[in-house]
């Protein structure tokens, strides 16, 4: 069982000072994960913290998050130029293994591509978007993360969503198969464990969900499994612990059993289990 | 618990002789305690000059039928019979499956066959029927079964293949609603390993309407098999079915 947090996000200062805010919630989410500052190069590493973070117009300046099994996730302000000075609406989001990307958000080819950045701000009457170098309407994101002992997802929603189950951009989760190894997947959608490849600590033998129970149940009914399964080609590949598969549920609800065991919907046909309320 | 069997039916008679050992054994098949009947004889069919095209209904369970008949009149050699599975009066189902290579008039006393397997429990019922050329269930030209609900409500699906699992079921007596059947197990098991869970699902507009009794819904196998799963023996009557057998 675990607990579900959502932490809101919120500077009405420069840039940097949000920046700095979502630095220490990403790399407070769990003990392992550390940081580096990439130069618009790729390579360059410019330091470890947001004092290394540098806005050049036109050009990428990248915050990784090191997030375990070489796995990343990758924010990236792209500022162009603007009338008279620097601006950006928010961050390209990328999740990466090493240098190949897995999830992209903003910009890039790839396989899992969706325009439109993680946004922290809306536009004005102008057209113009949040300057980074001025305050303005404040700089707004929403970040949520469910983590029990063996399932960990986080899900970030841009300025303009309530909650994560409304409009989350960015998701991305580690869980543990039956054999005790961590499985990754990442999607640009919000429910990710059932649209996105999973993929094991090198980043081979991707594999994807194979909901059992592709259907509503009976009217007030709900079926549901303690496992899910995962397949690669047609062959089951492995089967995880703690995600439970289910009959239709609604990304994002609490569902409560009548023996007062709660579940959260982390997609159509998966759920989590809920730490009881206190 | 169930009952499974395949015969070969063989005759080197005129096709009175032939479809008599069909018809016979047809009726005679003890599918654990039902039976099926036959609305006609082949007297009636066969002797009974005014009958041009002999037609028979094979009652499964009711308004669920497989009907036989000579795809011509019997003044025209043909090299098969046309199967079609009929259920609450409407044709769900058609195909034509030779008992011969060569086009045979009714009088001709040659060799005609054809494969019949059967797999039945107390509620439920599968048949397959093959042309002459064919020796396994998953090569035969029709198909047809009953199954029954936890309610006890019969449904019927045919096809022209022996592939059951993607048919349309129909509810006896029921007009108009149709129902799939939900694969729970979309996938094969690692190796040496079945999953399995001891119901079907049969769906209709996304959502589980009813679930069967003494028919399995598991992972990944070969359709036409005795499968051994301690502590009991399975026939496979689809890819991702089994019934227990006795």
């Amino acid at each position: 069982m675990g607990n579900l947090t959502s932490t809101l996000i919120s500077s009405p200062s420069t840039e940097k000072a949000f920046l700095t805010l979502v630095y220490n919630y990403m790399i407070s989410l769990y003990d392992e994960i550390t940081c580096d500052v990439i130069d618009d190069d790729g390579e360059t590493v410019l330091g470890h913290d947001v004092d290394s973070f540098i806005w050049t117009s036109g050009k990428n300046c990248n915050m990784d998050f090191y997030l375990g099994d070489n796995f990343k996730i990758r924010f990236q302000s792209s500022p162009v130029t603007g009338q008279s000075h620097l601006r950006s609406s928010g961050y390209n989001v990328f999740f990466m293994h090493n240098d190949s990307i897995i999830m992209s958000r903003g910009s890039g080819s790839t396989r899992y591509y969706n325009s439109g950045c993680l946004s922290f701000g809306k536009q004005d009457v102008n057209g113009d978007v949040v300057s980074f170098e001025y305050p303005n309407d404040p700089r707004k994101l929403l970040f949520t993360k469910y983590v029990d002992d063996n399932v960990f997802i986080f899900w970030a929603t841009p300025y303009d969503g309530d909650s994560f189950k409304e409009s989350s951009t960015v998701s991305f989760m580690k869980f543990k198969d039956t054999n005790n190894n961590w499985r990754w997947v990442s999607h640009a959608s919000p429910n990710s464990i059932e649209n996105g490849y999973v993929y094991d600590s090198a980043f081979i033998n991707s594999a994807l969900k194979s909901p059992m129970f592709s259907f509503e149940a009976r009217t007030g009914y709900l079926d549901f499994i303690s496992h899910s399964s995962f397949v690669s080609g047609s062959t089951k590949a492995f089967t995880s612990t703690d995600i439970y598969d289910c009959t239709t549920v609604n990304f994002g609800d609490t569902l409560s059993l009548k023996d007062g065991a709660n579940f959260l919907a982390i997609g159509a046909h998966s759920m989590v289990r809920l730490d009881e309320e206190d | 618990m169930a009952i499974a069997g395949k015969n070969v039916i063989n005759t080197s008679t005129n096709e009175r002789g032939f479809i008599s050992a069909v018809y016979d054994y047809i009726l005679a098949l003890n599918l654990n305690g039902s039976t099926i009947s036959c609305d006609t004889t082949i007297a009636d069919q066969f002797d009974d000059t005014s009958v041009d095209i002999p037609t028979f209904n094979f009652t499964i369970t009711p308004n669920i039928v497989l009907q036989m008949v000579r795809p011509s009149a019997k003044t025209t050699s043909v090299t098969g019979y046309t199967f079609n599975v009929i259920i609450n009066d409407e044709q769900k189902a058609t195909a034509s499956v030779a008992f011969s290579d060569t086009a045979r008039a009714l009088t001709d006393e040659v060799e005609r066959k054809w494969l019949i397997s059967y797999v039945a429990s107390a509620l439920n019922t599968f048949l397959w029927f093959g042309e002459y050329d064919v020796t396994v269930i998953t090569d035969a030209g029709i198909a047809i079964c009953s199954i029954a609900d936890t309610n006890n409500y019969r449904y019927g699906a045919g096809n022209n293949s022996s592939d059951l699992e993607s048919a349309t079921y129909f509810r006896s007596g029921e007009s108009g609603v149709e129902y799939t059947l939900a694969n729970l197990f979309n996938y094969a098991a690692a190796p040496g390993y079945i999953e399995y869970i001891t119901h079907l699902s049969f769906i209709n507009a996304g959502q589980e309407q009813f679930r069967t009794e003494e028919i399995v819904n598991c992972s990944e196998i070969s359709q036409g098999r005795s499968v051994a799963i301690q502590p009991g023996n399975y026939f496979s009557v689809g890819s991702h079915t089994l019934i227990a057998l006795d």
